[in-house]
């Protein structure tokens, strides 16, 4: 094997921008700008330039012969430079701090002065990264042990925690930011996640259901496929702007009338779909479109109101149970993470239990635990929407507006959000029932399967990882799109983007975009383990097939 | 057994792919559907099960109606081995097998026997193959568990659509045979669809010969080898059918008693239940002219010589042509 140009590439990245390029900028407070320094100007000793000579080494290490030596010690050296990069400047931060005074010069207004990480730091840990990444690639490629990877992958990483909770890192901008704010950023980001969990529940139902219907009646699928594509092209200020008057208007509604006008639609929408079962058939050409177009319109009508209030009611409530102060409430939110934690350590066992006894019952605990989840969050939800309605005297008076549908706000951001999630999710779902082996389905057929045993045995699960990818795709740019809702008054980390971009605060900025970026991580990680679970390892894309 | 009465299919377009189709396949033995691709063989055997529905005619299985059935209940009945295998490639080989016992709610218990049972039945071992997934296997061993899915509830009738085209032929070769030993056993009413005629000749209780919808010829393989019943038959079992016709012939119903000679032929042994046309080769290509035969256990049992083939092949003609004879009076009687 070559040399490991990946980690040649990081440590030159590395170490030319720990060199060339300001490592922290002292400022004197939150928004005045600072003076910068360089690796060279930190007093002291040789230990600063210790970094410099680290971030070198890997372009040695990565000369060597590939095996797991070099993958073992170019992982070591990336770890390392990943930790020192962020610790070393905070030990010299502390030092400038200490004489900040002296640095920033008399007549500077010091109030909570702090170190703003600078471009140099941010370039050497990518470039820590890049090296640590190359020595992963050897170690894959040797089939080093996994113990020996996981430790490689997330050392570094660690350390860093286990530095920023002791105190370590007080010193760089953003953690003064957090520790200012903190609590703040957990309201921000249980609003967002919310957004995110309550947008891709209900896009769930809807664009799993427009898929199956595209897939189902060809006739109709282009039109599903070409309204979702348009969707995703309107901007989303300008989805605010549409929604804001229909919204707002709906929300003076009473309740009980919009339910009735619920039900008229649907029972509309019924007729026409009735109608085009029956006639739509014969007619050709114009006379066919138009029809299709009254059924596509009928049904359009039901379904935008129903998710309108769901949308908006479900995100009050499920903020409402996961933030509320109410005992009930938080005794559920306890009772909700032991059942988590127990269900995701139950089925961690089930996977490594070899004897098949015991691992049917591990399932079955599993299951359980799964249920008792499902169940407290049930629960959670209906005592949160008994306080959420508790305000409103009597049924005749409920407004829509009651119900939490408004024209600014959560309401419009969370449909708007549920609507950019219809894109990847039709799609997928209908790409991938449509490529689901014919022969397959077929044989289903003829041993005597019904259309619904058909769906559930064999169509969805062979579709489910294509589904799948859709759900991912669709929760990561909806983690994106959420920052956005800020605009409306609708919270989420985007308060923080946004005041900060008008503050030009570039900690709090930060403040937002960092908890943005590790929810999208995290989110991802935790759709694809789904996703192992789900799907069956005789049609899963990567990895080995199951032990035989 | 399944009988097909007047059967048309025509299918929207104006293609009318299965035209008066009368056919009975008895109880307990092989059919065999033979034609040129788009002859509507498979159609024909999707009729049966219901997957598509007839135009006219009707079709009856064990002397009921297949419409009296439901869809659903008559297609679990019928064991269906598909042209392309059609494995679910998101189940176990065990799984896979097990579906239609499953569909039919059978217990747990019963089902791991029964596909265990099967496996074995097939040449698969259960404890090595159960557990994995179909695209583990070779094309063989998927072909088997296709045959091996299609007998999962123990159906008396089978219906089988290419079962071992998708490989090589000496793989097809021993798949044929095993088939047909456990169909010895287990003896199953089976429509066997092929475009390969020695496959029909080897497998058929009885040959189907189609052409664009209709059935030309309905005959056991010995008659539709002696006696094709127009050009296409003929042009189709191909310029060899008395060669492959002696295939259908042991060695041990020609061969002679041994003499005190036999021992000393230095030609090498052929077994008993190798087929004459073998046999022949053997002498042919060797340029002997008789050759022991020998048992199973390797015991001496008998001697075929050339001239004693060329016998039998002229009593077979013989035969056949005393048949023809016979049958051509009938006719003139009858038109008379
Ligand atoms: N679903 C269908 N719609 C329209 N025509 C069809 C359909 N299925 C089959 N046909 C036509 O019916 C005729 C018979 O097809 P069939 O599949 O029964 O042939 P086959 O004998 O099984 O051929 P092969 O040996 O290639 O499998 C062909 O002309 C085919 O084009
Ligand atoms: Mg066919």
């Amino acid at each position: 094997m070559p040399v490991n140009r990946v980690a040649v590439l990081g440590s030159l990245i590395a170490g030319l921008s720990l060199f060339f390029l300001p490592l922290v900028e002292l400022k004197p407070n939150r928004l005045a700008s600072g003076i910068p320094f360089f690796l060279l100007q930190f007093e002291g000793d040789v230990r600063y330039l210790a970094l410099f000579v680290l971030a070198l080494l890997p372009l040695v290490v990565a000369l060597r012969r590939a095996d797991v030596v070099r993958g073992a010690l170019l992982a070591g050296l990336g770890n390392a430079l990943l930790f020192l990069t962020l610790y070393l400047p905070a030990v010299a931060g502390e030092v400038l701090l200490a004489d900040a005074a002296a640095w920033l010069g008399e007549g500077v207004r010091l109030s909570n002065p702090r170190l703003l990480p600078s471009a140099g730091l941010a370039l050497g840990l990518f470039g820590a990264y890049t090296v640590l990444y190359g020595g992963l690639r050897d170690l894959v490629v040797a089939g080093a042990p996994r113990s020996l990877r996981v430790a490689a992958a997330w050392g570094g990483l660690l350390l860093v925690v286990l530095a920023a909770l002791s105190g370590r890192f007080d010193v760089y901008s953003v953690v003064v930011e957090f520790q200012a704010r903190g609590q703040q950023l957990a309201q921000r980001t249980v609003e967002h996640v919310m957004f995110v969990a309550v947008a891709l529940s209900i896009g769930l139902v809807l664009g799993v259901g427009l898929g199956l219907w595209a897939h189902r009646d060809r006739r109709a699928s282009p039109v599903i496929l070409y309204l979702v594509g348009i969707i995703q092209t309107v901007p989303s200020l300008a989805l605010f702007g549409v929604l804001l008057v229909p919204l707002a208007r709906l929300g003076d509604q009473l309740a009980t009338s919009v339910a009735l006008a619920l039900v008229a639609s649907l029972a509309l929408a019924a007729a026409a779909l009735a109608l085009y079962r029956t006639i739509g058939q014969r007619l050709r050409g114009a006379a066919r479109q138009v029809v299709l177009l009254l059924v596509t319109v009928s049904a359009a009508v039901p379904v935008a109101l129903f998710t309108v209030v769901v949308a908006s009611f479900s995100f009050r409530v499920s903020l409402l149970a996961f933030t509320s102060a109410a005992p009930a409430l938080a005794n559920l939110r306890s009772a909700m993470l032991v059942a988590l934690i127990a269900a995701v350590g139950l089925q961690l066992a089930v996977r490594r239990q070899r004897v098949d006894t015991a691992r049917r019952s591990l399932a079955r605990a599993a299951w359980v635990g799964w249920g008792a989840l499902a169940v407290t969050l049930v629960v959670a939800l209906v005592t949160a929407s008994q306080l959420f309605l508790a305000r409103v005297e009597s049924a005749a008076t409920l407004t829509v507006r009651d119900l939490g549908v408004s024209g600014i706000g959560p309401a419009p951001a969370v449909i708007a959000l549920t609507l950019y999630s219809l894109l990847p999710l039709v799609r997928n779902t209908y790409a991938g029932l449509t490529n689901v082996d014919p022969a397959v389905i077929d044989s289903g057929r003829g041993m005597g399967m019904s259309a619904p045993q058909r769906f559930m045995q064999i169509e969805l699960p062979l579709a489910l990882p294509v589904i799948m990818a859709g759900v991912r795709n669709a929760s990561v740019a909806l983690v994106g799109i959420a920052a956005i809702a800020t605009v409306i008054g609708a919270g989420g980390l985007g308060d923080f983007i946004l005041g900060g971009i008008i503050n030009t605060s570039i900690d709090q900025i930060l403040l937002g975009a960092i908890p943005a970026v590790l929810l999208a991580v995290l989110l991802d990680a935790v759709l694809r383990a789904t996703e192992q679970l789900l799907v069956s390892p005789g049609i899963r894309v990567s990895g080995e097939a199951a032990p035989s | 057994m399944i009988e097909f009465e007047g059967v048309v299919k025509d299918f929207p377009g104006g293609v009318r792919a299965v035209d008066a189709l009368d056919l009975t396949v008895e109880k307990g033995e092989i059919s065999v559907l033979i034609g040129p691709s788009g002859c509507g063989k498979t159609t024909s055997m999707r009729l049966v099960n219901r997957l598509i529905p007839l135009t006219s005619g009707r079709i009856t299985v064990d002397g009921r109606d297949n419409l009296e059935f439901a869809p659903e209940e008559l297609r679990r009945k019928i064991g269906y081995a598909i042209q392309q295998i059609g494995l679910f490639p998101h189940m176990t080989v065990g799984q896979n097998v097990a579906v239609v016992p499953r569909l039919l709610g059978w217990e747990e218990q019963r089902v791991r026997q029964r596909v265990d049972g099967l496996l074995e039945l097939v040449g698969l071992d259960p404890d090595v193959q159960r557990d994995v997934y179909p695209r583990q296997l070779s094309g063989g061993q998927q072909q088997r568990v296709g045959v091996a899915r299609a007998l999962g509830a123990d159906p008396p009738i089978m219906l089988m659509d290419e079962p071992f085209g998708a490989v090589d032929p000496i793989t097809r070769a021993v798949l044929q045979d095993e088939f047909l030993q456990i169909q010895a056993t287990i003896a199953k009413t089976v429509l066997f669809v092929t475009h390969d005629i020695d496959e029909a000749i080897k497998m058929g209780d009885r040959i189907a010969v189609m052409r664009t919808g209709r059935l030309v010829q309905y005959a056991t393989p010995d008659e539709l080898l002696a006696q094709p019943v127009d050009d296409f038959v003929r042009a189709f079992v191909g310029g060899d059918r008395h060669l492959k016709r002696l295939g259908l012939v042991r060695v041990r119903d020609v061969m002679a008693e041994p003499d005190e000679r036999t021992p000393e032929l230095d030609g090498e042994a052929v077994l008993e239940h190798t087929s004459v046309r073998d046999a022949l080769s053997v002498l042919v290509g060797r340029g002997f002219d008789a050759t022991p035969v020998v048992d199973a256990q390797g015991r001496l049992c008998g001697v075929i010589t050339l001239n004693g083939l060329r016998a039998a092949v002229r009593r077979a003609a013989r035969e056949r042509a005393s048949e023809e004879r016979a049958s051509e009076e009938r006719a003139a009687e009858g038109e008379a």
